[in-house]
């Protein structure tokens, strides 16, 4: 297990964070700030809102960054929710405030001429501001990049 | 036939998407799915998220 992964816990459900999977598409925090807010440490305490509430955003994370198991009795059950598979067509969605989130197969061809396949999901900078371009890197959130707040 | 879908990151300059691609607004609407497009990647563009090439200035 990655040493940056954690898991929280209320009554009913854990809830598992996976940095390494997180494509910042924002959903969570911009959704349900009160449960997930990135200037907080820890940054996600489901004290802070309905469970059900909460399932609904695990739900929606693009990608495996945010999973959750069911506590019954005492005992973990998995939570049976796989992501939406990916279509043929490449659906790209641009995130208010971040960046634009790929689904689907394609190939990128990097400012350097290198090539890599993406099979699922990915995200594109959108700021100019990523150490990792052209891939966003979350970046935007610690310096503000508020092109769509009209 | 199909092309494979494509997405080319000019250095300096915006991501190019060709291929069999759908693109969506910040409110869910589609704003897009043409062959190839061209969308801003510095911040600066005045017609987001499309490139207007303002990362030349």
């Amino acid at each position: 297990m990655d040493k940056k992964e954690r898991s929280y816990s209320n009554d009913e459900i854990t809830v598992h964070w996976k940095p390494r999977e997180c494509v910042h598409a924002g959903t969570c925090f911009r959704e349900l700030r009160k449960v997930f807010d990135p200037s907080r440490r820890p940054w996600i305490d489901l004290s802070e809102g309905e469970t059900a509430a909460i399932i609904d955003i695990v739900d929606r994370c693009p990608t495996d960054a945010l999973t959750y198991d069911r506590i019954e009795n005492g005992n973990i059950e998995a939570s049976n929710t796989p992501k939406p598979s990916v279509a043929e067509t490449v659906n790209f969605s641009i995130m208010r405030n971040g960046p634009i989130l790929a689904e689907g197969k394609f190939t990128i061809i990097k400012e350097d001429g290198s090539e890599q396949n993406v099979k699922s999901i990915t995200s594109f900078c959108r700021c100019g501001l990523s150490k990792n371009p052209p891939f966003c890197d979350g970046k935007h959130n610690k310096e503000g990049f508020f092109p769509d707040n009209f | 036939m199909s092309t494979p879908n494509k997405v080319t990151a000019i250095k300096n300059g915006p991501l190019v998407f060709e291929g069999n691609f759908r693109i969506k607004g910040v409110d869910g609407n589609v704003l897009a799915s043409a062959d190839k497009v061209y969308l801003c990647r510095c911040g600066k563009s005045g017609n987001k998220p499309f490139c207007d090439g303002t990362h030349k200035k």
